[in-house]
């Protein structure tokens, strides 16, 4: 029961900006795509298949999801052939490495308990 | 909170609370590298029996078998210093030790790069086998190699097969 520690009432007006969570990240199923993708490392691509087993989603779910990935630049569909076999290869883009690392960072941000922001007043006009 | 995320999984469009996020994330960054890692213990394994039945091969059949190795820079050096004249055996000890030289810096880096001590070790290891290699003179220098540089390598390809496995079952 420290004396400073449970004034958070009192602290000057924290502003309230909690920080917005990605809505094209912030879905389990999405969440995990995008997780398991940044464990490749940076550039790599890994086939659909391998992809979905991975995550152990069926085809129909993955690929629905990585649409919407892809269409918020997060991931990166490559099409090509091998012997006539269709292959589908997916990365993650800079962007969604990147939007990934912002969302983790606003989590974090999200649980950190009020009291305990002791944010440094660095920006100008206080 | 406590069934496996599948994909039939009802809830699965339900958003989650931070703490639920965060979580996720962990669970799945560590499935992902259980999934993804890489198993080096073939091609250490190879690599150890390249160097036990190569330099084995010549160090029993020495004099007969002449080594011929090239690699790059490092032939580019031996070359160049042979010109200059050196003993037949000078010559010798200056292939086999550098080749060691410079896998040990190798892997000195990789161990840097990566942050595995193991790895740095092996390379000490290998730097050291090679300095050891130039001491015994020719033709020891060749059991040396096999056996140190080789051995070397079978110690590191048992280690990082048992971490390899070690971790798929801990994850």
């Amino acid at each position: 029961m420290s004396a400073d520690g449970s004034s958070g009432a009192m602290s000057e007006s924290v502003p309230e900006v909690l920080p917005e969570l990605d809505p094209v990240i912030h879905a389990q199923a999405r969440l995990r795509v995008t997780v398991a993708l940044a464990a490749l490392p940076t550039e790599d691509q890994i086939t659909f298949p391998r992809l979905q087993q991975l995550l152990d989603m069926s085809a129909g779910n993955l690929s629905t999801h990585l649409r919407r990935l892809e269409e918020a630049g997060y991931v990166q569909l490559t099409k090509t052939h091998q012997r006539r076999t269709p292959v589908t290869y997916v990365s993650l883009t800079r962007a969604g490495r990147r939007a990934l690392e912002d969302y983790t960072a606003a989590l974090r941000l999200l649980l950190i308990p009020q009291t305990d922001q002791s944010v440094p007043t660095d920006q100008p006009g206080g | 909170m406590t069934g496996r995320d599948t994909d039939a999984s009802v809830d699965e469009d339900r958003l989650l609370s931070a703490g639920e996020s965060l979580a996720l994330i962990e669970r799945q960054q560590q499935a992902a590298q259980r999934q993804l890692g890489f198993n080096p213990t073939l091609i250490l394994g190879l690599w150890g029996a390249a160097y036990l039945f190569g330099f084995g091969a010549i160090f029993l059949t020495y004099p007969t078998a002449v080594p011929l190795r090239l690699r790059g820079a490092v032939a580019a050096v031996n070359i160049g210093v042979t010109r200059l004249g050196l003993p037949d055996d000078a010559v010798t000890l200056l292939w086999s030790g550098s080749s060691l030289l410079l896998v040990g810096v190798l892997y000195l880096a990789g161990g840097a790069l990566w942050q595995d001590r193991f790895q740095y070790g092996l390379g000490v290891w290998m730097l050291v086998s090679g300095a050891c290699s130039v001491y015994a003179g020719v033709p020891g220098n060749f059991a040396v190699v096999s056996l140190a540089g080789g051995g070397g390598l079978f110690l590191a390809a048992g280690y990082f097969g048992l971490r390899y496995h070690r971790r798929q079952a801990a994850a």
